[in-house]
């Protein structure tokens, strides 16, 4: 089925440095469609998390054209309300506000958004039993698990309703139990919210739950698979799988 | 390694040795000054050959003593006196409002000899054209820009300088030197002089010598020349200056360099946990993170001496009273700096070594690095207040950092407010409009002649005019005594309200405030002994101003006797027929006597210079605490944004605008400010209330606390805060978040 696209990006070029410069992004061209789940995955050093940090936002080509959700990255005036609204980040363990509760962390992309203090927290107790952490909710990072934390994370990057979701190895620090529990629960909100969620691993057991997979390589994607139903299947019905 | 270690974050290294250069610099360069002032006084005793100096017994300083000439002579006639000499000290003020201390010796004297005259001639040689001859010495002429031959006026007296002179202590080279005569002219007490130097014919007659001078001169104290500077006052007030002024540099040099370390020590957890996998013993981590701590702190107290030693010389040049004092280097001095910076270095390194030397190798290594501080509980409050609680230690000595600075601005704010409040309560209780005092001299040194008092008295605009003289001396029971003389019908007199007894009548009288009294058993009828007379307490009264309920009243007459000021006040209080026009007359006043200064009562701390002094000591102080107060604000700030530059990364990547990183970085150090300021206020408040309830000179006024002093240390803490937080949220918002997040 053909559906609007949300990412399109082509002949992307990402340059570090300025004496060895290091090409992490060399001609990369893709597309997304809206509500597709995606997964990208790669050696070491091929540009994964440059292009997360691209899309996201955070970070400006050297050259190329990107757009997401119809705004051109390569040239976008407020980069803050577009990475507070359009998109939503889920990075490794260690990522929330180790001074602020669950519930609070939640709320921090909505602070300095229009929107009222009491909306605010409601939304956040809504995201959180979603995920499945109501009664976690006035706990610390430190008193929560790995896999509870990253479901915290997840409804953080819920919280402005955004159209993307970029997750960088967010089951990378886990076990592999809670790796398939976090997945699932991404898997449920892209099929429930029609989230677009671009997910970056290493982990093939991540990349099967995916509708497509991207393969990429020195800054280039070099293919694509797409898993086959009823290996997904499997792993679903057998998350302590390893490996 | 300790120095690749250090070298690994230089802005950080940067800033840790300026907080402890500039601790040193401060222990250094006000060392100096104490020292210069200490050997300045060991200089004049020790080198003048003399074997006892004779002081007056209650005078506070040696040098506001004042002796009657007369007594040289009869000292000279003792058997056991081979030689005595006559000492004048003239704090003089030059026409540019510089200070410089005058010498007063006898040209064919015996003390005189150590001023060795390197160029031009010496004083009892000189053939003088024009003007009095003056020895200068020659830091002071370089100060001056002054050479052999030139003019010096001192007031209104021409001076030419004859010759050059060192002695090798700063303190006089730093000053000048004239005749007895003409310092007596100065400081206008003829026949008066500060000091005598005696010689003995042979130093086995000093215990008869001591014997003979209690019989005869009860009053007098003879004094070894050995110990004399350690005991001087104001070597003493001058050292516990120096002293704390360094402990609060050091408190905040200590934060910083504790900081430091736990933040290298912090950020290295992973590779401590690989050394103590490869085999490294605690006791091998922790020596390493202490030579770390000691090579920061060697290095911060090198640049502090080098800084501290460059303000020391830049103040010789600079005149003015620190100029005036002449500075001096001792080996002390460095050696206290040195034992200092070591102190620092251990104690500062202490808890980051055994932190590190806690860490358990696997969990080290496993290590995920990030955001500062273990946080295992909810913390009440705010993003800023839970943050500053995320390093409670950090926060507790930053916020002492501050506190002590705002402390001494409000402390001295108080002080300096209650001794102007208690000035100008007998001002206004006496309906007092002008003042006079001697113009270019330091009040204590004030002399007017009294028949400017009566010409004053004669100016139509003119109700009335009471001199005054104020003398500060010592009883046994009590440290500090304060004798006001007035002339008992003066209009002053009024505000004296006697509780017990009667006002004074007639000569040997005295009139005793209602807590001396107390404090020193006295009862209408006793007597009292002062130096060298006896009076009789005919009253007790009560003013409410604190100096003058621990002091005591005598005629004008009895306390020119005393003080050495025959026919001479120190201040003139003036009340006008018409108070609204004080300011018009007091221009009138001014253009008629120019050798007296003359100033509104509003306006005391022109011609006060106690007043002025203390405020100026209070500015400086302030900005002081301000200055360093950022240093340690910078400081704690800038470790708090690096350690949590992954955290910053998310909140970007989440969508935080610039502008709220910002106002999250420079809330944190606003409260930090505040949190200062209010633990600051209350020690100041209780620091002033203590010094207040100290024997001696600070018993003579309660301290007072505007709401300008609060007002004060407010914006202190808060210029101190928004100063020290503006670098780091400025830096805090400059990072890129896609590197941020990839930080560590």
């Amino acid at each position: 089925m053909e559906r609007e696209a949300i990412v399109v990006a082509r002949d992307l070029v990402k340059v570090y440095g300025d004496g060895a410069e290091v090409r992490a992004l060399d001609g990369l061209t893709m597309a997304v469609a809206r509500g597709e789940f995606i997964a990208v995955m790669g050696p070491s050093g091929s540009g994964k998390s440059t292009l997360l940090h691209i899309l996201g936002a955070l970070d400006r080509p050297t050259s190329g054209e990107v757009w997401v959700d119809g705004q051109n990255l390569a040239r976008i005036r407020d980069p803050d309300t577009f990475r507070a609204r359009t998109v939503g980040f889920v990075f490794q363990l260690h990522n929330l506000i180790p001074t602020l509760t669950a519930r609070e962390n939640v709320e921090v992309p909505m602070m300095g958004q229009p929107i009222s203090r009491r909306e605010r927290r409601r939304r956040a107790e809504e995201l959180l039993e979603r995920v499945g952490l109501r009664d976690r909710m006035n706990h610390l990072p430190n008193q929560l698990s790995g896999g509870e934390r990253q479901r915290v994370a997840i409804a953080r990057a819920l919280a402005n309703r955004p159209a993307l979701i970029l997750a960088d190895e967010p089951t990378g620090n886990l076990d592999s139990r809670s790796g398939a529990e976090v997945v699932a629960l991404m898997r449920e909100l892209n099929r429930d919210l029609g989230t677009t969620i671009l997910i970056v691993t290493h982990d093939p057991s991540v990349a099967r739950r995916a509708d497509r997979i991207l393969l990429m390589r020195d800054g280039r994607i070099i293919g694509e698979r797409r898993p086959a139903r009823g290996m997904t299947r499997s792993v679903m019905d057998t998350p302590s799988n390893p490996h | 390694m300790v120095l690749r270690n250090l070298f690994r974050r230089r802005g950080r290294t940067a800033l840790t040795l300026l907080g402890i250069a500039i601790g040193v610099a401060a222990i250094v360069a006000l060392g100096a000054v104490a020292g210069g002032l200490r050997q300045g006084f060991a200089s004049m005793t020790r080198g003048s050959e003399a074997d006892f100096i004779v002081t007056q017994a209650g005078a506070l300083t040696a040098i506001l003593g004042s002796i009657d000439q007369a007594v040289a002579d009869e000292l000279q006639a003792m058997p056991e006196v081979a030689a005595v000499d006559g000492l004048v000290f003239a704090n003089t003020i030059l026409d540019d409002g510089s200070y410089l201390f005058c010498f007063g010796l006898d040209p064919q004297g015996f003390s005189i000899r150590r001023f060795r005259v390197i160029e031009g001639e010496r004083l009892d040689q000189a053939s003088v054209r024009r003007g009095r001859p003056l020895l200068l010495g020659r830091q002071a002429a370089e100060r001056l820009h002054r050479k052999v031959g030139d003019l010096l006026h001192i007031g209104e007296i021409p001076f030419r300088i004859v010759g050059l002179y060192e002695t090798g202590s700063n303190f006089e080279d730093s000053a000048a030197v004239v005749s007895l005569e003409d310092a007596q002219t100065l400081t206008v007490q003829p026949r008066r002089v500060t000091l005598l130097y005696v010689k003995l014919r042979d130093p086995a007659m000093a215990d008869a010598f001591r014997a003979r001078m209690a019989r005869r001169f009860p009053d007098l104290s003879v004094i070894t020349t050995v110990g004399f500077a350690d005991q001087e006052y104001m070597v003493r007030v001058v050292d516990a200056m120096a002293m704390a002024v360094a402990g609060l540099a050091v408190v905040i040099g200590g934060v910083g360099m504790t900081n430091t370390l736990f933040m290298s020590v912090f950020e290295r957890t992973t590779e401590i946990g690989v050394l103590r996998a490869l085999g490294w013993r605690r006791r091998r981590v922790v020596a390493m993170v202490l030579q770390e701590s000691l090579a920061l702190s060697l290095l911060g107290g090198l640049a502090g001496i080098a800084l501290g030693v460059a303000a020391a010389l830049l103040a010789r040049r600079a005149g003015g009273w620190i100029g005036a004092w002449g500075n001096q280097f001792t080996p002390e001095i460095f050696f206290r700096a040195l034992v200092t910076v070591g102190v620092l270095g251990l104690v500062g390194g202490a808890y980051p070594a055994w932190w590190a030397s806690r860490l358990q190798p696997v969990e080290a290594m496993r290590y995920e690095g990030g955001a500062g501080g273990r946080v295992s509980r909810p913390l009440p409050g705010g993003m800023p207040l839970r943050n500053l609680l995320r390093r409670r230690t950090r926060t507790a000595l930053t916020t002492l950092g501050i506190a002590i600075g705002i402390a001494a601005v409000v402390a001295l704010g108080g002080m300096a407010e209650g001794m102007y409040a208690m000035f100008s309560q007998i001002w206004r209780d006496s309906q007092v409009d002008l003042i006079a005092m001697q113009a270019n001299v330091d009040s204590d040194f004030s002399a007017i002649d009294e028949r400017v008092g009566s010409r004053l008295a004669a100016m139509p605009e003119v109700e009335a005019v009471a001199g005054v003289i104020f003398a500060a001396l010592s009883t046994e029971k009590m440290p500090m005594f304060l004798l006001s003389g007035y002339h008992p019908r003066s209009f002053v007199m009024g505000h004296f309200r006697i509780v017990e007894g009667s006002p004074l009548t007639g000569p040997r009288q005295i009139l005793v405030g209602r807590r001396a009294a107390e404090q020193m058993g006295l009862k209408v009828g006793d007597t009292l002994r002062l130096q060298e007379s006896t009076f009789r307490v005919v009253g007790i009264y009560e003013t409410g101003v604190a100096y003058e309920d621990i002091g005591a009243v005598v005629s004008l007459r009895e306390a020119q006797v005393l003080t050495g000021k025959p026919r001479q006040v120190q201040i003139y209080y003036i009340k006008l027929k018409r108070p609204q026009e004080a300011a018009s007359v007091r221009d009138r006043m001014k253009a008629a006597f120019p050798g007296v200064d003359f100033a509104l009562t509003t306006e005391a701390e022109q011609v006060v210079s106690d007043l002025r002094v203390m405020q100026q000591m209070v500015g400086q102080i302030s900005f002081l605490a301000v200055f360093i107060g950022a240093v340690g604000m910078l400081n704690t700030m800038l470790m708090s944004v690096l350690e949590r530059t992954r955290e910053i990364g998310v909140l970007r990547a989440l969508g935080w605008r610039r502008r709220r990183v910002l106002g999250m970085i420079l809330r944190e150090s606003l409260l930090l400010g505040i949190l200062g300021g209010l633990c600051g206020t209350a020690l100041g408040v209780l620091l002033a209330a203590g010094v207040a309830r100290m024997p001696g000179i600070a018993q003579a006024f309660t301290p007072l606390f505007k709401p300008t002093i609060f007002l004060q240390a407010a914006v202190v803490s808060l210029v101190a805060g928004a100063l020290g937080g503006l670098y780091p949220a400025w830096r805090a918002t400059r990072m890129r978040p896609a590197e941020a997040l990839r930080y560590e």
